[in-house]
């Protein structure tokens, strides 16, 4: 139980915490906009693969975590191609995308390494530069959405945009930017993700952290420091059940597995209640159809 | 805006209309629900674009059809629905609409903008509460100051009095007037006769084209204007009755004292085997009205018996087991499930709770669907494939099979083509011949003309009436558009308005 409570796990826990906050961070610029973003655990996934090989070709796990946004941006481009231009049912595309990208990033993986050959590890970033990134992103997100013109037209979009755009705001290009930048967000939280606390990538590495983003989002009311603050505890959640699975008790260490998920769970049905989303989240505009 | 015109699929919602709004002056734009008024003043504000025709605003032809360069020019356009985003406050709306660079002002500057706004203009507004909280009076003052604000020189007013108390709407007025002293045009969109009192010019639409184009308001009577605007052709496509009931039958539903939203405490008795035509400009408490007889909505206060039974409020179930027929005004929200077949919505209300087999149930339904006219493929098709007219007739089927004692009928014939709208029409004429008590609420006065042993008008929650026949045409259309209003106001001396 020493090990538990001890500096080591907090660090494990932040460190694990990280990708899951700008993930968070990521959804919320999309579902401020009023694109439901269920294609986060994808766009992670893919940024996690595309930082791993870069950094594995270059040897530089900064131009690994370029890589994973630029992938996480381009990915974020496909799904506003679909959802917002082609208006495609926002909940089915962000499933079907999810799924894709798993097996799209397995088949890469495989294509590059062959089952059973031993992946190379990585050169890993330290804790503190990751968690300088991330702060800079939450103070970026804050400020967008406090303090700029375009954060307001954002949430403007997002609650009504029927109004936004008789005051002359393109929707769908507000729609569009915003979905790039969050599956750019994504994609930096999967390449942090392996570029940092792991340092390989295995198939589905992102287990599960872009639903738990998704989630935080809800938990926080699409603010940014309440959900970076989940996604922390999130972390700190992982790192104990990490820990937990090594010491020998008569508990499943499955349930430990379990643990961050029901935190995450539990937090989410404690908190969502009298959350605040966006009016048109999911909704695919078109004018004159009201 | 020189012949502009507009279709939406087989309507046409604008027919070559011509029209000018002058600096310094405010031109009301009259007609009946669908003449085209929202769609021309659309068009104007770059929402909706013409099929032919052209607009200028200040010499200068617009070509693209967006919303914001129409802006810049200096034309801005209060709908109906407020287009304020609700979850932001008045100077967060502000702001959205004409940003002060990059970076949001602090919110005291901010603050102080929306002040010297609603001191300039005497428009009242609270800042620092999200715009769903404010009162509608409030929200539309604050969509007026945002117009104003981005210094709008053409400001489109849709039903600005519509949403509002007496008092409210002579204030709005009031300020139009200040406007228009300040040599901004106005154009105030309405169906009220003594709204348009209070306007310079006034064009009239009916069905998409020009009654009156562009007249001074002082060369029209009232009832110049209400003809123009209801019509005076009789000719209906609605086959008139050749009899109408003179003596008082037995009453059969009673409505008494119900308020619900505009509604206020109405009173109605409808008899066995009688017609009574509710003529009205929609939003005057149809919907309402609807919604409380149907069940659909608990009424506040007041009372509705069918055949002497009193009946709960709010409870649909109760009242089709007591012979109400619903005939709603939205078929497809309250009256039929589209992806279902014929045979499972005429069950609809009557499901047993083991149901026979389909093939059973389609052979069931197949006496009844040509009974009713209603032209398909058969009992299996979906219903959502029905035209306009055949999905009428299968609500018909439904509700008019079981021998009802009383039917409520909303707009029966709306979106239907003559043909159908006449079968329609037939039918509940029918039903009524057969003892039942129909009360029909409808928009177009030439079918409620048609149809109707008595017409009662509803003009903002209230009724005026009985209107018996033979019908004064201009008498009902004066009162469709609140002249009888204005009169019972003026004769209990009741200038304030509402406490």
């Amino acid at each position: 139980m020493d090990t538990l409570f001890s500096i080591a796990t907090v660090e494990a826990g932040i460190r694990l915490g990280l990708p899951v906050a700008l993930a968070a961070l990521g959804a919320i610029i999309n579902e401020r906009s009023g694109v439901l973003n269920l294609g986060l655990e994808g766009m992670m996934l893919s940024g996690a693969l595309g930082g791993y090989i870069v950094n594995d070709a270059t040897g530089s796990p900064w131009i690994g975590l370029l890589a994973g946004l630029l992938v996480g941006a381009l990915t974020g481009g496909v799904f506003a191609g679909l959802v917002v231009t082609f208006r495609t049912s926002q909940v089915v595309t962000g499933i079907a995308f999810t799924i894709v990208a798993i097996a799209a990033t397995t088949y890469l993986f495989q294509l590059r390494w062959d089952i059973g050959e031993l992946p190379p590890r990585v050169e890993r970033l330290g804790m503190w530069p990751l968690v300088a990134l991330t702060l800079v992103c939450v103070a970026g997100v804050w400020f967008l959405f406090r303090r700029t013109t375009l954060g307001l037209t954002i949430s403007a979009v997002g609650e009504s945009p029927e109004s936004a755009d008789a005051l002359g705001y393109n929707v769908v290009l507000i729609r569009w930017m915003a979905t790039i930048a969050g599956g750019a967000l994504a994609g930096l939280g999967g390449a942090v993700l392996v570029n940092g606390p792991l340092g390989l990538f295995i198939e589905e590495v992102t287990a599960g952290r872009g639903w738990v983003a998704l989630a935080l989002v809800v938990f926080a009311g699409w603010r940014p420091v309440p959900a970076v603050a989940g996604a922390f505890l999130f972390g700190l959640c992982d790192a104990a059940q990490l820990r937990l699975q090594g010491t020998a008790t008569e508990v499943p260490y499955e349930v430990f597995l379990a643990l961050p998920y029901v935190v995450t769970l539990i937090a989410l049905v404690v908190r969502a209640r009298r959350s605040h989303t966006p009016a048109a989240l999911g909704d695919p505009y078109v004018r004159g159809a009201a | 805006m020189r012949s502009v015109s507009r279709r939406f699929g087989e309507t046409v919602a604008l027919d070559g209309v011509d029209f000018e709004a002058r600096p310094g002056e405010i031109h009301a734009l009259l007609g009946a629900n669908g003449a085209g008024k929202t769609t021309l003043m659309r068009i104007l504000a770059g929402l909706d674009r013409p099929d032919t025709g052209t607009v200028e605003v200040f010499g200068q032809r617009i070509e693209n059809f967006e919303p914001g360069p129409i802006r810049a020019l200096g034309v801005a356009l209060v709908q109906q629905h407020f287009t304020l985003v609700p979850t932001l406050t008045a100077s967060e709306n502000l702001v959205l609409a004409r940003p002060e660079g990059a970076l949001l002002p602090p919110g005291r500057t901010a603050g102080v903008r929306v002040q010297k706004l609603v001191e300039q203009f005497g428009l009242e507004v609270r800042d620092g509460v999200p715009a769903s909280q404010l009162s509608v009076g409030e929200r539309q003052r604050l969509e007026i100051l945002r117009a104003l604000d981005a210094d709008a020189k053409i400001l489109l007013l849709d039903e600005p009095t519509a949403v509002l108390t007496d008092v409210e709407a002579e204030r709005l007025l009031g300020v139009a007037r200040a406007l228009a002293d300040q040599g901004r045009a106005l154009v105030v969109i309405t169906h009220r006769l003594a709204e348009v009192e209070a306007c310079d010019r006034v064009t009239v639409l009916r069905e998409g084209i020009e009654a009156i184009s562009d007249g001074a308001v002082d060369g029209y009577t009232r009832a110049d204007l209400a003809s123009a605007m209801i019509g005076t052709d009789t000719s209906g496509t609605i086959t008139a009755r050749t009899s109408r009931r003179t003596q008082a039958a037995p009453v059969c539903l009673r409505v008494r004292d119900v308020s619900l939203g505009r509604v206020s405490s109405l009173s109605l008795d409808v008899g066995e085997g009688e017609i009574v035509g509710i003529a009205g400009v929609d939003g005057n408490g149809q919907s309402e009205l609807e919604a409380a007889l149907s069940g659909r909505s608990a009424a506040e206060s007041g009372e509705v018996s069918i055949s002497g039974e009193p009946i709960a409020p709010g409870d649909p179930r109760s009242r089709r087991g007591q012979g109400l027929a619903y005939i709603p005004s939205d078929r497809y929200s309250w009256g039929l499930i589209g992806p279902m077949d014929l045979a499972d919505n005429l069950e609809l209300g009557r499901v047993l709770p083991i149901r026979p087999n389909r093939p059973a149930r389609h052979k069931a339904a197949r006496p009844s669907l040509d009974h009713w006219d209603v032209r398909t493929a058969g009992p299996h098709a979906r219903t959502s494939s029905l035209s306009g007219g055949n999905a009428q007739k299968l609500v018909l089927a439904r509700e008019l099979d079981e021998h009802p004692s009383a039917v409520l009928a909303c707009y029966p014939t709306r979106g239907l083509d003559p043909e159908a709208a006449d079968t329609v029409a037939t039918r509940l004429v029918a039903a009524a011949e057969a003892g039942c008590a129909v009360l029909w609420i409808g928009a177009e006065l030439d079918e409620l003309l048609a149809v109707s042993d008595r017409i009662e008008v509803l003009y903002d929650g209230t009724l005026f009436g009985p209107y018996l026949p033979p019908f004064d045409r201009a008498a009902i259309g004066l009162a469709m558009a609140g002249d009888a209003a204005d009169r019972a106001r003026s004769a209990t001396g009741g200038e304030a308005g509402p406490p």
